[in-house]
């Protein structure tokens, strides 16, 4: 007998490898419905996109120091001086702007084509949460360079917090772990960013995919007819095994998502700004793109409305199955949907731009123009 | 004329103002000030107003209150007009290098024996004229300076144009390596640690390059300015190969992305194969 098969048997007798492999093997020829295109790899995009990160996490934090003394010095020798340190950051860095994206392309992909209605109310849930709670840690990790921005970015947006009647300020001091942004918040944060999300996000991925497998990829049927059928009929009757037509496209989402963070990373890495003067303001602090819309929307209402008003919003999508109850699947009997959802989109993608260009001059069509707090443009009168 | 005259003074007096407010010579103002004493002038680029060196830092006297009697006594410190003093001993309070470069010099023997007035007699002092804060030579038209006493074609003619030469040399290399170095010091990967030090350390050579100019010994400056050369040089190079590396990157990522293409097109190829003989045993 060759080493390979008594090394397989060796395991095998041990692990149960080969039924594991079975497993694996009877998951992969699961049926699934005939209409999923390219878009529906998106998912899968985003998980490798955690595992990148999660990769170039552990590497980062062979050399980071969470300390308010430390913390932007070894991120500047990470960047600088260590071998390939300023790749394994851009791709970090980059890698969590294309996660954040593929997870709301994933969610524009699954309410278009209304894969969130019963018996897959959960399923979307826990993507929502999975998607803010990417949120959290893109959040978390953005202080950890510790330089002007990262340093005031945090103060400015935990301060927000303290806007709450009544709870606010113990939040702040839960969030901050004291009055003020200091050594305390930086562990916290880095415990947060390195630890309890990534476990979080993690627990909850498993989750999904467990409910996908479970319950499959919703078919184009109304959810009567796909629950009086049955999902198992339906997909005997029109589905396809996912490998491997699926797995295929799968495989080439992932290579050509791999391909745009890497050519990022290396054409545009990752800088560092000034280390963090906690006695002078930074100026013109605005956050990363994916939070700009929540930025730019609390400014619209006084005090801690724009905060509930936000959060309120961010509810709502997780709660949008049980918002939208009806049955129907395909886009002519889910007009007023799409509407709302196109609507509810472009006002987000809006705001978020006024939000860029709040508090900023800039010469449009030859003209000098400046955007207020609120977006707003008037003229530059010339001096 | 009045009228320019008026405006020329007013000019004067606003960066004087603002320069003696800020230091502990308001009082000195009230009597010497441009507007009321023709010999006290200054200039935005002076030297030591720049510096923010005050009045008393020269001309002595009680800086915690200086009023009109104390001021002008000589018990409180004041030492009068400042050229009055022997030079270089009342500058070499502040530059003791120069000073010292400058006695082992031509120049400083020149002026032991009385036949010129020390430091000033190039540092913006001329003749009648008030002395005003001190200003590098180098701003004033050095060649029509130094042929006042160093006749074209002789030694003395001669140094100075070689000094002249050496330091514009320095400074167009210096100005030349640190542009390349601020561009790939905020690129991220590139480490120009060394470079910097290197260029620290020809910085400093070219600060010791420029003290020891008073000397007026042409070997020791040029010895000096073959050290800030080779630093200069050495930093050049090094920060050349870094950027032709910066370039690599690039070759790099293309060789990395057609090998993904590659990748792509061989599992793209087998799946098709897969697909086509699964089709093939179901028909």
């Amino acid at each position: 007998m060759a080493t390979s098969s008594r090394l397989y048997r060796w395991f095998d007798e041990r692990l149960a490898v080969g039924a594991f492999g079975k497993f694996l093997w009877a998951q992969s020829l699961k049926p699934v419905p005939k209409h999923i295109n390219g878009s529906f790899t998106l998912g899968t995009a985003a998980a490798f996109l955690f595992l990148c990160q999660v990769v170039t996490g552990i590497l980062l934090s062979l050399y980071y120091q969470p300390t308010f003394d430390h913390a932007y010095d070894s991120v500047a020798a990470i960047n600088q001086s260590i071998s390939a340190g300023w790749l394994i950051r851009a791709v970090h860095v980059w890698g969590s702007h294309l996660m954040v994206l593929v997870m709301l392309l994933h969610m524009i992909r699954v309410f278009c084509y209304a894969g969130y209605k019963k018996p897959r109310e959960l399923t979307w849930v826990l993507g929502g949460l999975l998607f803010l709670t990417t949120l959290a840690l893109c959040f978390t990790g953005a202080m950890l360079p510790m330089d002007q921005l990262a340093y005031w970015g945090t103060k400015v947006a935990t301060a927000i917090l303290s806007e709450l009647p009544g709870l606010g300020h113990a939040l702040l001091t839960v969030v901050r772990g004291g009055e003020d942004v200091t050594q305390t918040t930086l562990s916290r944060f880095f415990i947060l960013h390195i630890l309890i999300l990534p476990a979080v996000v993690m627990g909850l991925i498993g989750l999904h995919i467990f409910l996908v497998r479970r319950l499959g990829i919703s078919t184009r049927e109304d959810v009567d007819v796909e629950q009086k059928v049955g999902y198992e009929t339906l997909m005997q009757q029109q589905g396809m095994p996912f490998y491997p037509r699926h797995a295929l496209k799968e495989i080439l989402t992932v290579i050509v998502v791999f391909a745009t963070m890497i050519t990022l990373a290396v054409l545009a890495p990752k800088g560092l700004g000034a280390k963090a003067d906690l006695m002078q303001t930074e100026s013109g602090i605005r956050p990363e793109w994916y939070l700009l819309p929540f930025y730019q929307l609390v400014k619209y209402f006084p005090e801690w409305l724009g905060f509930l008003f936000v959060n309120g919003l961010l509810l709502l999508l997780v709660l949008l199955p049980f918002l939208d109850r009806t049955g129907g699947r395909t886009p002519e009997k889910r007009r007023k949907a799409l509407w709302i959802g196109g609507i509810v989109l472009t006002l987000v993608v809006l705001v978020g731009i006024l939000g860029a260009l709040s508090n900023r001059e800039m010469t449009l069509f030859g003209k000098r123009v400046q955007f207020d707090d609120q977006g707003m443009p008037s003229a530059v009168e010339k001096k | 004329m009045k009228i320019w005259i008026a405006v020329l003074i007013t000019l004067l007096a606003v960066p004087l103002d603002a320069w003696c407010q800020s230091q502990d010579s308001k009082k000195c103002l009230e009597c010497h000030n441009p507007a009321h004493d023709s010999k006290v002038t200054t200039t935005d680029h002076a030297v030591h107003m720049k510096a923010r060196i005050s009045c008393q830092t020269c001309h002595g006297d009680d800086d915690v209150d200086p009023v009109a009697v104390p001021a002008h006594s000589f018990k409180d410190g004041f030492r009068g007009r400042a050229w009055d003093l022997h030079f270089p001993t009342f500058c070499r309070t502040c530059h003791t290098t120069q000073a010292d470069f400058f006695e082992r010099g031509k120049h400083g023997e020149a002026t032991r024996g009385g036949k010129i007035r020390g430091c000033v007699e190039c540092h913006n002092f001329r003749g009648t004229e008030p002395l005003v804060h001190a200003e590098a030579p180098r701003h004033r038209n050095l060649r029509e300076y130094c042929l006042r006493c160093h006749k074209e074609g002789t030694a003395g003619s001669l140094v100075g144009t070689t000094f002249r030469d050496l330091f514009d040399k320095q400074a167009d290399g210096a100005g030349r390596v640190q542009a390349r170095l601020d561009m790939l010091s905020s690129t991220p990967g590139v480490d120009v640690s060394d470079e910097t030090d290197r260029m620290t350390e020809a910085h400093a050579g070219f600060q010791r390059m420029r003290s020891a100019q008073h000397s007026m010994l042409i070997d020791e400056v040029v010895t000096l300015a073959r050290d800030v050369s080779k630093q200069q040089t050495s930093s050049e190079m090094s920060l050349e190969r870094k950027e032709s590396a910066l370039g690599r990157r690039v070759v790099w990522l293309i060789a990395f992305l057609l090998l993904l293409a590659l990748t792509a097109g061989v599992i793209f190829i087998k799946f098709r194969r897969i697909i086509k003989s699964e089709r093939e045993k179901t028909s």
